[in-house]
């Protein structure tokens, strides 16, 4: 009973860390794309949508290969700071982070096109320094597109199967996360434990998109 | 008031469009007049620091702005110039207030809903105001925008004003009421305020000095000197 609850809290703690992350990476990238005259935008702005569209399997295998401990950056990263992706929770952040990133820059793009560039001009010849106009007009206008990618991104880490399985394993109590658990309880033939699991699940699962559709709502109206 | 000489080109793969005027005037009041398309609002542009030109200079209330020659650029931000867009451009996620006291506070955060200013209270019952500064921009009357987005930019205490088109988004009577008030307001204030315009009513109304431009070219000047 109380092993769904860590596989819960496990879930949590992999899904928080990897939003929080994108959260950083995805808007950094979103207002990037959003700004930049580079030719090659839309040719980076597709790779980078690239785990959306593969199979997370394939994805895990790809992570293995990079930072397995056998691989050039996962040797250099255990002998130079002891640290190991493989079978740990932190590998797990690592593969929920790729597949979910493409849900965090592509709204951000999307919400920092949207943001008039003729307001932070506006905020230009007020006296305020790029920074300011940044976290003060463009970043507020767009919020409410980004914190929609944020929730569904969340979701989707929650949701994350196989590249996790692939690089983190399937450890309880350690990287044993709440769908990798659904799935050892169904093999094992546990049918309650899985029948909370999914039910714990559902309910996460349910509350994060009515967060993502009533943002997305009021973030229209606010516009109108 | 006004000196300046400078050369824009602006290219897209549609169109080259070339910018190119000298002319030094010394009214405090001048309009710059000409059709759509003619060059108008990239002058102003210009002037405001939001865009760069390719050569010459410009001075303006005393101070260089610009001036290739000598690789002076001020940015927008130490420009100290109002600016009126033409759709006000007023930050839809404040009130009016807070749009108000926008320029005076620095740093990473706006001001709050009921940020105590002895200057923005004041812009507020000078521009009658007050009933509405906890309204957003989109719950404003047309005159009521152009109201706090003067304020917003004259808080500042700028060194010179400028106007692209200020009345086109208001409607016939508000418009003759808003001429009135900013002609007042330009002897008040005694700064410079540099209009555009295409309305040949700001022309009698507003102007000392006009300049027309036409196809990016000085077409005309009255009250003032083409260089």
């Amino acid at each position: 009973m109380s092993s769904a609850w860590i596989a819960l809290s496990l879930s949590l703690k992999v899904a928080g860390w990897a939003t929080a992350i994108n959260l950083v990476l995805g808007v950094a990238t979103g207002f990037f794309l959003a700004r930049t005259r580079l030719p090659g935008r839309d040719l980076l702005d597709s790779l980078l949508t690239l785990p959306m569209v593969m199979p997370p399997t394939v994805l895990g295998y790809y992570l293995l290969v990079l930072v397995g401990r056998n691989s050039t950056l996962g040797s250099w990263l255990y002998d130079n700071f002891g640290i190991s992706l493989i079978f740990t929770w932190q590998g797990a952040v690592l593969a929920s982070c790729i597949v979910a990133f493409p849900l965090v820059f592509k709204p951000a793009r999307a919400a920092f096109e949207e943001v008039s560039p003729q307001l932070e001009q506006a905020g230009r010849v007020l006296g305020l320094s790029e920074l300011s106009i940044f976290f003060r007009i463009t970043l507020p206008l767009a919020w409410r597109g980004i914190l929609a990618g944020l929730l569904l991104a969340f979701a989707r880490a929650l949701g994350e199967f196989g590249a996790t399985l692939m690089i983190a394993g399937s450890i309880p109590g350690r990287t044993q996360t709440l769908s990798i658990a659904v799935y050892e309880a169904v093999q094992s033939g546990q049918d309650s434990t899985a029948n909370l699991l999914v039910l714990i699940t559902s309910v996460v699962c349910i509350t994060v998109l009515l967060s993502a559709s009533w943002l997305s709502r009021s973030h229209r109206r606010r516009q109108a | 008031m006004i000196e300046l000489q400078l050369e824009k080109t602006l290219t897209s793969p549609r169109r080259r469009f070339q910018l190119q005027l000298g002319f030094t005037c010394s009214d405090q009041r001048l309009l710059v007049y000409g059709p759509s398309g003619s060059g108008k609002s990239l002058l102003l542009q210009l002037l405001g620091g939001l865009q760069t030109p390719d050569s010459g200079y410009i001075r303006l209330a005393g101070r260089t702005l610009f001036d290739a020659d000598h690789k002076i650029n001020l940015p927008a931000r130490q420009r100290r110039i109002a600016y009126l867009f033409q759709d006000y451009a007023l930050f839809p996620h404040l009130t009016a207030r807070q749009n108000i006291a926008f320029g005076l506070r620095r740093g990473l955060l706006n001001p709050g809903r009921n940020i105590c200013s002895q200057a923005v209270d004041q812009w507020l019952e000078r521009f009658s105001l007050q009933d509405a500064q906890h309204l957003y921009p989109y719950q404003l009357s047309g005159g009521q925008r152009q109201r706090t987005a003067l304020a917003r930019a004259l808080i500042m205490e700028p060194a010179a004003v400028l106007l692209d088109e200020p009345f086109s988004a208001l409607d016939p009577p508000l418009r003759q009421h808003m001429r009135e008030q900013l002609a007042t307001l330009q002897s008040q204030l005694n700064i410079p305020m540099i209009m555009i315009s295409h309305d040949p009513v700001d022309l009698e109304f507003f102007a000392a000095a006009v300049v027309h431009i036409e196809n990016g070219q000085l077409a005309g000047i009255d009250n003032g000197i083409p260089i």
